[in-house]
């Protein structure tokens, strides 16, 4: 099975975020980046496929910040593959900007499952495997924890989580997309002199970006830091008297009315 | 040689499914796949015991354990998720707490003496003080952190630190078998030192004095290095005017595993808490180079419950036991990693109103009236 997996850079909430002057964005400038965890776990989930059942591991990512660093981090791990795309903005892509330019991409590598982060940071909604599907005319599982082969006529199974501890069991016919939430076992650990032999001899293959990329359909009205706050306030009485508190404070902040 | 003088030495030996002595066993017989499979390969905390003992001079702690655990690394066995965790904040950070590198100033913020920060202004300086990544950015350990900036200015030494570009030096993570990691942070640290003139450097943290002092030049990066405790009692005469604070108390010193096992340095630390007036100074039954090691070197600091499941007990637990029966009102350290361990210690023996935990650095502050109390 050929696999592709798709990574992309994040804000490190190691360092302080910076929003602009305008209100509009992050000061990209003054970011730092880091893998997006869950599609650190979905190039894992990739790479166990691979171990269990044979077959091949690519990984695409954006050019964008030290993406360098993460793909040979990622091919000490056991990624056979990595394509980089093109990227000369100042801002990471959106989730439209990566379900575009990899529908354009995936029909070229001969593709049995691309998996991808169920969420990230840099998208709205979690919308770039679902707009991914869509762009390709696969069927996409979202929010999944694991993956095996057995299915009904050949089909695969994904374990995709649902509220109230429900794990359900999702058939799929491949060529999919499935949005992974957690690997079946924790992203390995590479030793850093793995790492730093693959940067000696991984070569890395290069894709263009499409030309015109549509606008996204969300637009950001205005970005800000979460307003601090100096105490919380902890209710304490009778049951009738923390109920009637708990009402007050939602009838002052116009929650209930 | 087969005396097993390693493994009866061992604190954690008699927990481990493969000791030292097995370890060698199963090399002989080619087997030690099976070894890198066991919980084993994860419970030496790096305290030089065996080495120091062995009558044949096997360093077992620097060479062998390293090995098997750079073999077991090698053949993807993953390490105990927080020691996991440390790699990667090293690899990513420099520092095992994950923290922004531009928050190793945040120590600090306020002191009132004048904080030479190389990385902004270099200069030549007579100190190199590598802060360290507990003292910058541990709560407990900040406070050590400026009684030492005020005893060095009290001192006029002209010192200097890296601020945001200091990185850890990677001992305990040579020890865990780490090798590519440590020998990419000595890389970094090589460059980095190399642009700023000094006539030495002087470290809090024993495991990376000794990182430097050993480990760093057989990678060509030589410098001239001191813990403190040498550092501060080699100008002894220089501070004992300072001394005139008593602490009357009767204090038990923990000797570390660096700076007193592997480097055999046991009368300095001695030497700095005898000058203090009003102490009364103590040994614990095991002292010296007999002392037991409070568990956190060679990576063990990041695999507190690791080592519990498998061994069954904190080596700080039971070196608490052994300060609290000097009777001691103070259980002196010199080593970042003790203060937190210790601390714990003293909670889990219900002996706050007994014991108290400083570094030295406190209470020679406290006494040349420069310091913040202990911070408790």
């Amino acid at each position: 099975m050929n696999i592709l997996a798709v990574v992309r850079l994040v804000p490190d909430l190691v360092e302080p975020l910076v929003v602009t002057a305008e209100e509009d964005n992050l000061n990209w400038d003054q970011t730092a980046f880091t893998l997006n965890e869950s599609d650190d776990h979905a190039v894992e989930e990739a790479i166990l496929l691979k171990e269990k059942y044979g077959g091949h591991v690519s990984v695409v990512a954006f050019d964008f910040g030290d993406i360098d660093q993460v793909l040979y981090m990622l091919a000490a791990k056991g990624v056979d593959r990595v394509i980089k795309i093109s990227w000369s903005h100042d801002e990471p892509p959106n989730s439209l900007e990566v379900a575009r330019t990899l529908s354009r991409l995936v029909p070229k590598l001969n593709v049995d499952l691309v998996v991808i982060g169920c969420q990230s940071h840099t998208e709205f909604l979690g919308m770039a495997g679902p707009q991914l599907a869509v762009a390709l005319n696969w069927p996409y599982v979202g929010v999944v924890r694991g993956v095996q082969e057995g299915g009904t006529a050949g089909r695969w199974t994904a374990f995709k989580e649902y509220p109230g501890a429900v794990l359900a069991q999702m058939e799929v016919s491949l060529p999919a997309v499935l949005g992974i939430l957690t690997a079946s076992q924790p992203p390995r650990y590479v030793p850093v002199s793995r790492i730093r032999a693959a940067a000696q001899s991984v070569r890395f293959e290069t894709a263009d970006t499409p030309a015109e990329i549509e606008e996204p359909p969300v637009k950001i009205q205005r970005v800000y830091l979460p307003p601090a706050v100096t105490h919380a306030e902890m209710l304490t009485g009778s049951e009738a008297e923390v109920a009637q508190r708990l009402v007050d404070i939602l009838l002052a902040r116009g929650v209930l009315k | 040689m087969q005396c097993g003088l390693c493994t009866s030495s061992c604190p954690l030996g008699d927990a481990m499914e493969y000791p030292p002595r097995r370890i060698i066993a199963e090399a002989w017989n080619n087997s030690l796949e099976r070894v890198i499979h066991s919980p084993s390969v994860w419970m030496c905390v790096g305290c030089y015991t065996c080495s120091l003992r062995c009558p044949r001079e096997i360093d077992l702690t620097d060479t062998v354990w390293p090995a098997v655990r750079d073999y077991a690394l090698q053949e993807g066995i993953q390490p105990p998720p927080e020691l996991r965790t440390a790699f990667q904040n090293l690899y990513l950070y420099g520092n095992v707490f994950g923290y922004s590198p531009r928050k190793r100033l945040d120590w600090a913020r306020n002191l009132e003496v004048t904080v030479r920060d190389l990385s902004k202004s270099p200069e030549p300086v007579e100190v190199l003080w590598l802060v360290g990544c507990y003292p910058s950015y541990h709560p407990r350990n900040q406070v050590v952190a400026r009684d030492m900036a005020r005893i060095l200015t009290a001192l006029g030494v002209r010192w200097g630190i890296l601020g945001k570009e200091e990185r850890a030096l990677g001992d305990c993570d040579r020890l865990f078998g780490e090798e590519g990691l440590f020998e990419m942070l000595v890389e970094n640290n090589r460059r980095l030192f190399e642009r700023f003139k000094f006539e030495k450097i002087v470290l809090l943290d024993p495991h990376a004095y000794r990182a430097l002092e050993k480990f760093y030049p057989r990678f060509g990066a030589s410098f001239p290095a001191e813990h403190y405790t040498t550092f501060l009692a080699s100008r002894l005469d220089q501070i004992r005017p300072w001394l005139k604070k008593p602490i009357n108390a009767r204090v038990t010193y923990h000797d570390n595993c660096c700076v007193g096992r592997r480097c055999l340095c046991f009368d300095p630390p001695r030497q700095l808490l005898q000058a203090i007036p009003g102490v009364e100074l103590v040994e614990m039954k095991r002292n010296r180079e007999h002392a037991l090691c409070c568990g956190g070197g060679g990576g063990g600091m990041w695999l507190d419950a690791f080592i519990t499941e498998h061994g069954g007990r904190r080596l700080s637990d039971v070196r608490i036991q052994h300060a609290l029966e000097t009777g001691a009102d103070i259980l002196a350290v010199s080593c970042p990693f003790e203060l937190s361990r210790f601390e714990d210690a003293v909670k889990v023996a219900r002996a706050e109103d007994r014991l108290k935990v400083r570094d030295i650095i406190e209470l020679l502050a406290d006494s040349m009236g420069l310091g913040e109390g202990g911070g408790r």
